[in-house]
């Protein structure tokens, strides 16, 4: 067995306990503590967050939604002071009486309009330069894919570029899923960092779809497989 | 490799073309070139016994082994 076959076997297996080990047990980094104003109410929307109305000349109205920041965190439930809960009725159709639940959050969207956004622009910024990145590799990565299949519709299927275009493919598909990590760890991070949610813990979720790095590693093993076969195909095809 | 073929130098004995070779084992000529340049990976019994038979000699006469220093 070459010894890059060897490698990437290794790291498919370690990729698929991690995967594992992940999901029984939860590591999760946590923000601060709770602080003594914080409120958590369903009431009118602060006037920054209203849209904006216009009249038009000849009478007609236009509203316009405020160019708004908003980011997707994880949360965790955290206690609350005086054992308050946060709790929403709930309605049965076919029930005589509503009954009401304890609302646990897990997942939650922080809006604010631009104009007045305290958390600091790194999210944004940090956001766009690996999204153009991952944009970079995809439409590199899509490239290759379409030399890659042109070579196997000209029956060259076992040669030495077809490996090293799958080995490609396979290295970008893993670069694709830890730039996604990395990215959604560094902004989750600065959040944890810099606020503190009304009765929430903020936590990172790996929620990065890891179905990414295990095809970019089986493309990997593939590509080996492959030049293995192509040596095999010179073996038969140099016999006289 | 350290297997040389020295099937040119029985063919000049034997005083035989590429061509007419390649006909009588029934191999191609691009097949025969590849021989004579030892870039072949193996060589079938049939196809050496065919060539032991148009050139009336022994394996040992197309064939040698020199043993290449490592490295």
């Amino acid at each position: 067995m070459n010894k890059k076959l060897k490698i990437y076997s290794v790291l498919f297996v370690v990729v698929i306990i991690v995967m594992l080990v992940t999901s029984v047990f939860k590591f999760e980094k946590t923000s601060a503590l709770g602080f003594s104003e914080e409120k958590l109410e369903v009431t009118n929307p602060p006037a920054g967050f209203t849209p904006i109305i216009d009249t038009l000349g000849n009478g007609t109205v236009i509203t316009h939604n405020r160019s708004t920041f908003s980011y997707e965190v994880n949360v965790v439930p955290r206690k609350l002071p005086e054992n308050k809960e946060l709790v929403s009725t709930v309605r049965f159709p076919a029930a005589v009486s509503n009954q009401t639940y304890l609302v646990k959050m897990q997942k939650v969207k922080l809006e604010v309009p631009t104009e007045e956004n305290k958390i600091g622009s790194f999210p944004m910024w940090f956001g766009s330069i690996t999204g153009s990145l991952t944009l970079v590799v995809i439409v590199w990565m899509l490239c290759i894919v379409f030399q890659t299949i042109s070579r196997i519709r000209k029956g060259e299927i076992f040669v030495a570029d077809v490996s090293r275009n799958l080995e490609k493919i396979g290295f970008m598909l893993s670069a694709i899923y830890l730039i996604e990590l990395i990215t959604s760890y560094t902004i989750t991070k600065y959040f944890i960092n810099h606020i503190i949610l009304a009765g929430h813990y903020i936590v990172f979720k790996n929620e990065c779809n890891i179905m990414f790095l295990l095809t970019g590693i089986a493309l990997l093993i593939i590509s080996q497989i492959i030049l293995m076969g192509k040596d095999l195909k010179e073996d038969v095809d140099l016999t006289v | 490799m350290s297997i040389i073929v020295n099937l040119d130098v029985m063919m000049a004995k034997r005083k035989i073309s590429s061509q007419a070779l390649a006909e009588q084992i029934g191999i191609t000529q691009a097949n025969l070139s590849l021989l004579k340049t030892g870039k072949v990976r193996a060589v079938r019994f049939s196809t050496l016994d065919a060539i032991c038979k148009a050139l009336d000699c022994q394996p040992g006469d197309i064939l040698e082994y020199k043993d290449e220093p490592v490295g």
